[in-house]
This record gives structure tokens, sequence and C-alpha cells, in this order.
């Protein structure tokens, strides 16, 4: 051999180390990697054995593949998504994403179909439900209002009942600072998010329905260093990345204590996967490749405005575009949250909302991307996850109209 | 001739004559259509029906349960219900026992947990003991559910539920896996629930739990973490147990045995020895020198490494500035 394939994940210097004292979770571990060196073998390995070319290796983002996989799933689902019935815009939001992302063409007909069906998610009295005939609820509100900004029409955006979406923001205010999913429903970090980013994307004024909320959020942030989904619970991916953008979207970032988040998330890359925990001593999953991975962004962002030295992304992009092509994607179209797991469209979005963040990060380091420049994603915006050009198409429409 | 019906759709049941099902327009078909069950359809259009009738009887309790059956995430069905069962003064245990069986078969959703709470607060402190046992029941079987973890402190913080109990029951998860995050987090919440963040007792307590989990497994981050959170308000350096049960460790372990966790740990109190101007120029060397040794053995973060090492730099500069002005 050579010169040996240049990964950094997949390691076996860097495997699991249970200093001989197994639990559950360190053999649940163990076989994760067992199972993701399989997946590396078989797409890296050999092919560089067989042929001795490092490009060899099938790395390429099957962009073909995954438009088929989303368009035909923004027509018609299976059965298995039945439990999913109550979060139907959602899906219209995860597909549509996902697409922009992959830069595809979404056709006329489908863009059309999914503003004529959005638009009977709409709550008579503002806000949108996970479906026709739903209560308004924070979440589906916030995923409608992206995907509508990411289909970048007019007609789109227009559909938008500005005047009554605000009166349910306003409505789902709580007395803690936090904000109601729904009339009756749980007050947790997602719908601070929501209900901000839904705010700001429509260009409403956000200090009407931001009193007590920064300080609802920082109340949040854990001994680790991360954010839980209300004071006290456990630093979560999710809800961390939930935290951060919402206190950047506030201007109130300076709240937050720095340098135990900044440990705290770059501890959460997988040392021999490559990709990201939600939690500590939690298993690899492709979808927190957005999720902590848009951490790094909005870190940047904020200590650029502060004057603060921060190096650029304090996470490895390279390992996380490794174990993203080699963990998460399926031949058949779509992604995944590990090799083992059916792919979704969930974490379709997710993983390639982080192979995006990736990407951009590799490119600015040593101008080259894993699988090479076809394989080049539209950048996001990480405070709203939709791409740049969504989110400039929003603010554009909603400052002229 | 009009025989009983033995299907078992809403569409073909006597009972429901009265109402007219509304079901998907063209509209809601146009995207993401998902191909659900005929029944799924039926009884779904009966409760779009419902919601707009106003209906609340005990055939709609029912039909709740239907829908719940089929898609137990959807929150519009559970809302109603919580609407019904305060209007209809339904038997609050009996409606416990039935969410029982809906949360052990889907406890990862949040419209569940949330009715919980919501009955729970209803019911009120009479249930506290059954709520602690019913977490218990869904933590053994998944031990990082944070739905279930996540509703035992509300139930600890809502009934005031003793201190020595809960400790013991974290405890106890933290003996069958140690890697279990979750735990040390409710540990953590327990003190500051009870208020004992700053009980130098009850931290010791902690801290040697702490000391013993790190000494039988020194790449655990999780008890590397709570070690380092019991430590936050004053700082490592002022315990100096703990500081010399770091230095033991280190000196005790061979060079390529030394966790990335031990590591990391002595530069955090390299950096407050410089902040607190205690040998300042000695411990930004070693701190560098730490950080340096981890971008080599744990080189997934030597971004984050070198920008540590940078601001031992930075905060010896200060620490200088800071001497010379005085």
């Amino acid at each position: 051999m050579t010169t040996p394939v240049p990964f950094r994940s997949f390691n076996d210097k860097f495997e699991c180390n249970d200093d001989g004292n197994f639990t559950f979770s360190s053999t649940e571990q163990k076989r994760i990697e067992a199972m993701l060196f399989e997946n590396y073998n078989s797409l890296v390995l050999e092919p560089f054995e067989a042929t001795g070319d490092e490009d060899a290796s099938q790395l390429t983002v099957l962009r073909q593949r995954h438009t088929a996989y989303l368009l035909r799933y923004l027509k018609n689902c299976p059965p298995s998504y039945s439990t999913l019935d109550a979060s139907r815009s959602w899906m219209c939001y995860w597909a549509v994403n996902a697409l922009k992302i992959l830069d595809a063409e979404i056709p006329k007909e489908t863009v059309d179909n999914i503003i004529t069906f959005l638009k009977a998610c709409e709550h008579p009295d503002g806000g949108y439900g996970g479906g026709p005939g739903q209560l308004a609820h924070l979440a589906p509100t916030y995923a409608t209002v992206m995907c509508l900004a990411s289909l970048q029409t007019e007609e789109a955006l227009k559909s938008i009942n500005r005047e009554t979406l605000y009166n349910f923001l306003k409505k789902s205010k709580d007395a803690s600072g936090g904000f109601a999913m729904h009339e009756g429903g749980e007050v947790d970090m997602r719908s601070a998010y929501c209900a901000l980013a839904t705010c700001q994307i429509v260009g409403l004024p956000i200090a009407e329905i931001s009193e007590g909320v920064a300080e609802w959020i920082i109340s949040c942030q854990t001994y680790e260093g991360g954010f839980g989904g209300e004071p006290h619970t456990e630093a979560h991916g999710g809800y961390t990345y939930c935290a951060v953008a919402s206190l950047v979207l506030l201007n109130r970032f300076r709240l937050v204590d720095v340098d135990s988040l900044l440990r705290w998330a770059t501890r959460r890359q997988m040392k021999y996967e490559g990709g990201f925990q939600g939690r500590t001593n939690k298993l690899v999953d492709g979808c927190y490749s957005f999720w902590q991975g848009a951490i790094f962004p909005l870190l940047d962002g904020e200590m650029e405005r502060e004057g603060r030295s921060l190096e650029k992304g304090l996470f490895e992009a390279k390992m996380l575009e490794e174990y993203i092509l080699v963990g998460c994607q399926s031949l058949h179209g779509g992604f995944k949250d590990k090799p083992d797991k059916p792919v979704d469209l969930y974490h379709t979005c997710y993983v390639l909302g982080g192979l995006s963040i990736a990407q951009k990060y590799s490119m600015a380091r040593d101008g080259k991307i894993l699988g090479g420049d076809v394989n080049m994603l539209c950048e996001i915006n990480p405070v709203f996850n939709i791409t740049v050009a969504s989110e400039q198409f929003a603010k554009e429409f909603f400052t002229s109209h | 001739m009009n025989e009983i019906s033995t299907s078992p759709l809403y569409k073909d049941n006597a009972d429901w004559k009265d109402v007219t099902p509304i079901y998907p327009g063209k509209d809601e078909e146009v995207a993401v259509k998902i191909a659900v069950t005929e029944d799924f359809i039926d009884a779904f259009a009966y409760f779009r029906a419902v919601l707009i009738k106003k209906e609340k009887s005990t055939r709609v309790m029912t039909l709740l349960e239907d829908c719940i059956r089929l898609n137990p995430a959807n929150y519009t069905v559970w809302q109603y219900r919580r609407l019904c069962l305060t209007e209809l003064g339904c038997d609050l245990k009996k409606e416990m026992r039935y969410l029982d069986e809906i949360i052990e078969e889907s406890s990862k959703n949040y419209q569940v947990w949330h009715h919980r709470r919501f009955i729970v607060e209803l019911i009120g402190e009479s249930v506290a003991q059954g709520e602690l046992s019913f977490c218990e029941k869904i933590i053994q079987d998944e031990e990082k559910n944070y739905h279930a973890w996540q509703h035992r402190q509300w139930v600890a913080r809502t009934f005031k539920v003793p201190l020595d109990d809960e400790l013991s029951f974290a405890l106890k998860m933290l003996l069958i896996d140690s890697r279990n995050n979750s735990a040390y987090n409710y540990r953590y919440f327990l003190l500051t629930l009870h208020d004992k963040i700053e009980d130098k007792n009850m931290i010791d307590i902690e801290i040697n739990l702490a000391k013993q989990f790190i000494r039988n497994i020194p790449n655990n981050e999780s008890a590397w973490n709570y070690l380092t959170g019991l430590l936050i308000n004053d700082g490592i350096t002022a315990n100096s147990d703990v500081v010399s049960f770091v230095e033991d460790l280190y000196d005790t372990t061979p060079e390529d045995k030394r966790s990335p966790f031990l590591l990391a740990f002595i530069a955090d109190i390299m950096l407050e020895n410089i902040e607190n101007q205690v040998k300042a120029d000695e411990s930004a060397e070693r701190a560098k020198q730490l950080y340096t040794e981890l971008q080599k053995s744990d080189p997934v973060r030597v971004n984050y490494y070198k920008h540590q090492s940078l601001l031992a730099q930075t905060m010896l500069v200060k620490s200088q500035t800071k001497v010379a002005a005085k």
C-alpha cells in the first residue's frame, strides 16, 4: 500500500475505551462503532485497495436519488407515516428545505400544491396546525412559514396571514416568559425558538413577544454547558440549538456562559465516528449534524460581533462529512440516523443541513470538500435553517410588503 | 332490512347516525398525502365533526381513544380530551391507568407526557408515589428516556418528594450504568431543588461519589462533568482535595493511558490559577502543554484545544497587566 486513505474518522486508535468496565452504554457504543467500520470498509477501504485510487470511494452525494425520494414523498407517503399525520406541515418543510439545500428544481405544480395544502393547515384564528382542521401549534407554524419562505415565490409568502399569525404568537406567550406550544400545550425550549424565528422571518416586531424569554432560556443552561428543554433538565443538542439561535435572534447571547457551552458542544463530536451525539454518553445520530453543528456558525457570529478571538468552527468539519457520507446516506435516496436505521424526511433534512455547514468550514479551511466539488450543497442560514437564498428572498419580500 | 352492523367503522354505526363526518377535502390531499388505513380516515372524519359540534360525551371519549390508538401524537385530540375530561367530570384515576398503557407504548411522545402532567395536577399529591413508580418503570426500560426523567423532576418539585428517596433512586440507576448522564443530571437537579449547592457537607458527599466513579472509569465523561458542575460556585482550586485527587490520578496513570477528561480538567485548574494570579507563568505554561497533549490524544477536538491554548496565553497577558497596574 502506498498512501493510506486520508480519513480521520473510523481510526481504531479512537475506539471506545471502556476502562475494562462495561455497561449498557459502552456495549451499545462498541456495537455502533463496529457497524460503522463495516460501512467504512465497503465504501472506502475496499474500493481503495482494489484500485489504489482514493477517488474511487463511493462518497458522492446521490442528488438524483435524494431529489426523487423527496419529490415522491411530497406527493405520497406510506402508511408508516400515519403517526406523522399531525406533522404534515413539518413534512413539507423537511422535504422542501432538503431539496433547496440540494439545489434541486421543484416543479411548479408541486410548489402550487404545497402552498394550497399549507393554506388548508392555517387556523382561522391564526398560526398553522400540523394538518388541516387541527389546532394551531407553534412547531408546525414555524415549519410552515420556513417552508413557504423556502419556496421563494411571492405567492407562497402572500399566502401567510400575518395579522392573525401575530395574534397567535402573542396568545402563545406564557407567564414564565416562555411560550405554550398551543392552547393548553407544553412550554419548552422548542416553543420559544419556533415563536421567535417565525416572528423574525415574516418581519413582525419581535420585541412585543420577547419579555422575559431570554431570562427563561438562560435558566435552562445546565452545569454541563448545554441547554435542557426546561429549567434543570439534561443538556441536549436540539434544545441547545433552539436556545442559542433564540438568544441570537433576541440579541441577548451575552447572557450565555460561553466557556462551558463551548466545552460541551465540542465534546459532543464523536472521536471515532466523526458525527455528533445529542447528549453526553449517548450514541451518534445524523440529525445532530445540524442541531450541534449549527451551534458553531452561531457562536462564530456572536464572537465576531463581540470582538472576541475565536478560530472559526471549533469542531472537525471533515470528520462530520465523513460520518455523514459513510454512515447516513442511503443508496436508494434519503438520509438516516445511522446505518441500521431507515431513512426518513426528518433525518434527510437535518443531515443535509449539517453537511452544508461542514462543507462551508472545510472549504474555508483547505479549499476542498469530501467527495469533490460535485458534492457541494447550498449554504444555509444557521439561525432559521433555511437556505441563505430563501432567507434573503423572505427578507426582501417582507421589507417591501 | 336494517341489521345490526358488524363493521367497526363509525360510518356504519347506528349510534353515530346523527353526525356528518368531515372527510379530507381535495386541497388537503394535494401534498404529503399519507396512505392511512380506512379506520384511520373514518375515526378522524368523525373527530373533525365532533370538534366543530363541540360535543362532549361518553361516545366522544371512546372516539378519542380510537383516534389516540391510531395516532398518539395528535395534539388536537389530546387537547380536546382534556376539555371533555374536565367538563364530563370523568374518573381521573381511570384516565391515569389508560395513560399508563399508552405511555408504555409511545414513551417518546410529547403529548402523552404533557397530558399526564395535566391529570396529575388535577388529582394532586395522592398520586405522587405512584408517579415515581411509573417513571421508574419507564426508566428501567429506557434508562435515558428524556421525558420520563423530566416528568420525575416535575413530580419531585411539585410534590416536594423527600430528597433522600430521590438520591437513592438516582444512585440505583448509576449503579446499573454509571455512564447514564440523565442520572447525574437528576442528582444535580435535586441539589438545586433542595438548596444544597452551597451546602459543604452535601457537596463533599457528591464530590466523593464523582471521584469514585472516575476512579472506576476514568474515561466516563458524565462523572467528570458532574464533578465540574459541583465546583462551579467556588472554583476547582478552592477544593484542595479535588486538586490533589486529579494530580494523583495524573501521576499514577501511564502517559498513554490518561483520559482526555483528566487532562482537560487539570488544564481548567491551570486557567483558574492564571485568573487568580497563582503562579501565573508556570500555570500558563502547563496549560499550554496539556492542550498540546490533548491535540494528539483527542484530535477530533484539535481546534478547540488550540483555542483554549490561546486563551491561556491571553489570560496570562491580562493577569500580568493587572500586576503591573498595581
